[in-house]
């Protein structure tokens, strides 16, 4: 990935060394109890009952419009799987207890389950949750994310793009899909509005 | 080729009895194949994994993306189970590498050890990158004074890296560059908008650096029934189309084809059996991995290409009185020298421009910028280090991948932002040389042993001085290029990765011209027991900047040939 800011590369692993020995002492001094619930054993089984939020979760990150959105693309289903099977640990428990938090938040604010609030009111909720999950910027933020794995949010919304961009409706409505592209064309024009390949 | 290379054993079990044997069956082991048979030997292949028949065994090559369970991605339990093979497979070729759990190794410091256990090998998977060496090579170690000088030189090879281009069907550009010989070519591909400016610009620029298009195992047009290529960009699954050169799709069919060919899976080579009178090899010894007996098979002549690792246990395990420290083993090299190429550093960066011009295609091939270090021409030389590196790059635009981390938000404006085409990309990446070192080795343990009773590797390996001063350059002059081609947000990289990574393990049973300071002679045949033959990436003297499967491809067909003389002239 590209990384706009370059650092010298000597002068940046003494600075991630500083700045995970920093995050091991804030860890520390915020007590076993919160390194206790990022570590512990996921309380995977409860995943698959919250697929009908899931699907409403993520088409308000890629809703329908001119092309299928999420919910279409049944990325609930997909974003359970993943989160089971493929997720560190730290990323699945802060995720089902994210899950929690958005639900407890949905009542403290509104008295009223995510799936029956308006499409505003979600937006809402995931701003709240995305401003609350925003990783520190550049070096912080990668030494965050190894140490206590992604937030809530980024792990939502990383999900639901990978299950609707492999999608069927998302790689071949959303995105281009090209099955079997025969040959090579190394220029082409780019229409207006055209979509980018789904595969590489 | 007369009845004389048949042996007659009269009453003797005749399924036991081959012309040759030839143990493994990846890039080399095929090619043995093919050309033993078509010379008319009755070859029995002998391959420690399952069977794979082309096409019919590739479960996953028409797969879209969404018929996969996770997507296409690594699941906890294969990194945790598989740390090593999930570094280079995904779920949709995870069938082709070994289970590390079935098939342990010891590491004394960190070294990948990438298998792939079945018919065809690692040539199902491998990157298809194709470069002949040239004398530079050849000659480096005796101007150099390290290890030993190289028993051939390019005159020697070149006719047949031309002959099993031929049939191999390499696709490629004719440029003339002396350090870079020219090959039997298949039309080339072509490069996209970008990677033309970086050309152009490089070209520009230095007068010392060329830009080529990668000459690639992928099959630009139909070629002896196979292909063309259908620009999927999924090889590693193997290709139903026959899009590139694989044991399977090419060699073996190919040996088959004759009629001389015994093909057996699940056969683990024990150790290769020795007559001290007669001062030969006489067959192998294998087990059998689905009912853990053991047999022997006996034949006039043995090439091994088990692969470097699997080739260097092979001889360590053959011990007999004449050789006790293993089979061809008087000079004491046999597990020493071990070699990767050293990779995974370089420099990529972003490009404002030919925002209306895209590419339609999945091309299985990138860019190529050979060696420009340490060449012939004084202004080259490199005040750090000797030797050289080559670049692999690509230009694309970003996708949804590559955008996703730097989109912020959610709902309608991202997703539209998503679904179109990015920055267009450059990404430059380089290969080096490693120097032979003798404290880089393959050993046997003495007391571990895996499931069959054998005792387990043990691989010691760390990159030297020069690898490490190389990586500087390799990355620097990344960077340089790129700002010189006008490139911005240039990130410069280097992932330290380890030995082995880069899937070119070499050098660990030499050639050379002397028998007490190498393994092999100059026609890959044994000093010490010559009717055995090795063409696989242990016979290699320096490890040289190029991907080396095209050689251990060229050295295997004109060993074969050299072989079936030396036979037919009543000398083997």
């Amino acid at each position: 990935m590209l990384t706009p800011n370059k650092t010298a590369t000597g002068n940046r692993r003494v600075f991630v060394k500083r700045l995970s020995l920093g995050i091991a002492g804030l860890a520390a001094a915020w007590g076993g109890f919160t390194v206790y619930q990022i570590r512990k054993h996921p309380k995977l089984s409860s995943i698959d009952a919250q697929i009908p939020l899931l699907d409403e979760l993520a088409e308000t990150i890629i809703p329908q419009t001119d092309t299928p959105g999420a919910k279409a693309a049944g990325c609930g289903a997909i974003i359970a799987i993943l989160i089971k099977d493929c997720t560190d640990r730290s990323s699945q428990n802060r995720f089902i207890d994210g899950l929690d938090a958005l639900k407890d938040y949905c009542q403290s604010q509104y008295d009223t389950p995510f799936e029956a609030l308006s499409v505003e009111r979600r937006i809402a909720v995931l701003q709240h949750f995305e401003a609350k999950g925003k990783p520190a910027a550049g070096m912080l933020g990668k030494a965050q994310r190894k140490l206590m794995g992604d937030s809530f949010f980024t792990t939502l919304k990383n999900l639901t793009v990978t299950a609707w961009c492999t999608s069927k409706v998302g790689a071949t409505q959303g995105l281009a899909y090209d099955y079997i592209p025969g040959a090579y064309i190394a220029d082409a024009p780019l229409q207006p509005g055209q979509h980018s390949w789904a595969t590489q | 080729m007369g009845d004389t290379l048949h042996i007659n054993k009269g009453t003797v079990n005749s399924d036991r009895y081959f012309d040759a044997i030839v143990v493994g069956s990846g890039i080399s082991g095929g090619w043995a194949a093919k050309e033993l048979c078509q010379k008319g030997l009755r070859t029995l292949v002998l391959e420690r994994g399952r069977d794979v028949q082309h096409i019919r065994d590739y479960s996953t090559a028409s797969m879209s993306p969404w018929e996969f369970t996770h997507r296409l991605n690594l699941t906890n339990t294969d990194r945790e189970e598989n740390p090593i093979q999930s570094g280079q497979f995904d779920e949709s070729t995870r069938q082709f590498f070994v289970n590390e759990k079935e098939h342990p190794y010891i590491q004394e410091k960190p070294f990948h050890w990438v298998r792939g256990y079945q018919v065809g090998g690692r040539s199902i998977t491998w990157g298809r990158q194709c470069y002949r060496l040239s004398d530079l090579d050849f000659d480096a170690n005796a101007k150099d004074g390290i290890a030993v000088d190289w028993p051939i030189r390019y005159k020697d090879l070149a006719p047949w890296y031309d002959y099993v281009e031929a049939f191999a069907g390499i696709s490629g550009q004719a440029e003339g560059i002396p350090h870079l010989p020219d090959g039997v070519f298949l039309p080339a591909m072509e490069m996209n908008v970008l990677e033309k400016h970086f050309k152009a610009q490089i070209q520009k620029r230095y007068s010392e650096r060329f830009v080529t298009i990668g000459r690639s195992a992928n099959l630009t047009k139909g070629w002896e029934g196979r292909g063309p290529c259908q620009y999927r960009n999924l090889c590693m699954r193997g290709c139903p189309f026959g899009g590139y050169f694989s044991s399977n799709a090419a060699t073996l069919p190919a040996a088959a084809a004759t009629g001389n060919l015994t093909m057996r899976p699940n056969a683990i080579v024990q150790e290769v059996l020795y007559d001290t009178k007669a001062g030969k090899a006489t067959g192998v010894r294998i087990i059998d991995t689905e009912t853990n007996k053991t047999e022997a098979f006996f034949a006039r002549i043995i090439f091994l290409n088990a692969s470097t690792i699997a080739t260097t246990a092979i001889l360590l395990r053959s011990t007999s009185a004449a050789f006790p420290t293993g089979l061809g083993n008087s000079s004491g090299v046999v597990g020493k020298y071990l070699m990767d190429h050293h990779f995974r550093v370089g420099a990529e960066a972003q490009f404002d421009g030919f925002a209306d011009r895209y590419y339609k295609g999945r091309r299985p091939n990138g860019i190529y910028i050979p060696r420009f270090r340490n060449l012939p021409d004084p202004a080259t030389k490199h005040a750090d280090f000797i030797r050289g590196y080559g670049y692999q790059g690509d230009g694309e635009r970003q996708g949804w991948k590559d955008k996703l981390p730097g989109l912020p938000g959610f709902g309608a404006a991202f997703k539209q932002q998503l679904s179109t085409p990015g920055l267009w990309t450059m990404w430059l990446g380089a290969w080096g040389e490693t120097l032979p070192q003798e404290t880089n080795t393959v050993a046997l343990d003495s007391t571990e042993k895996d499931q069959w009773g054998l005792p387990l590797v043990r691989i010691h390996f760390e990159f030297g001085s020069n690898e490490l001063a190389m990586r500087k350059d390799m990355k620097a002059s990344a960077a340089d290029m790129l700002s010189a081609a006008g490139f911005k947000n240039i990130h410069e990289f280097d992932y330290n990765s380890p030995g082995g990574a880069c899937v070119h393990e070499m050098g660990t049973v030499r050639m050379g011209r002397d028998a007490k300071t190498s393994a092999l002679n100059a026609f890959n045949q044994m000093h010490d027991v010559p009717n055995v033959f090795i063409t696989d990436g242990s016979c290699m003297t320096s490890s040289a900047w190029q991907n080396p499967s095209l050689t251990y491809m060229a050295l295997t067909a004109r060993a074969c040939d050299y072989a079936v003389q030396q036979m037919k002239a009543g000398k083997l």
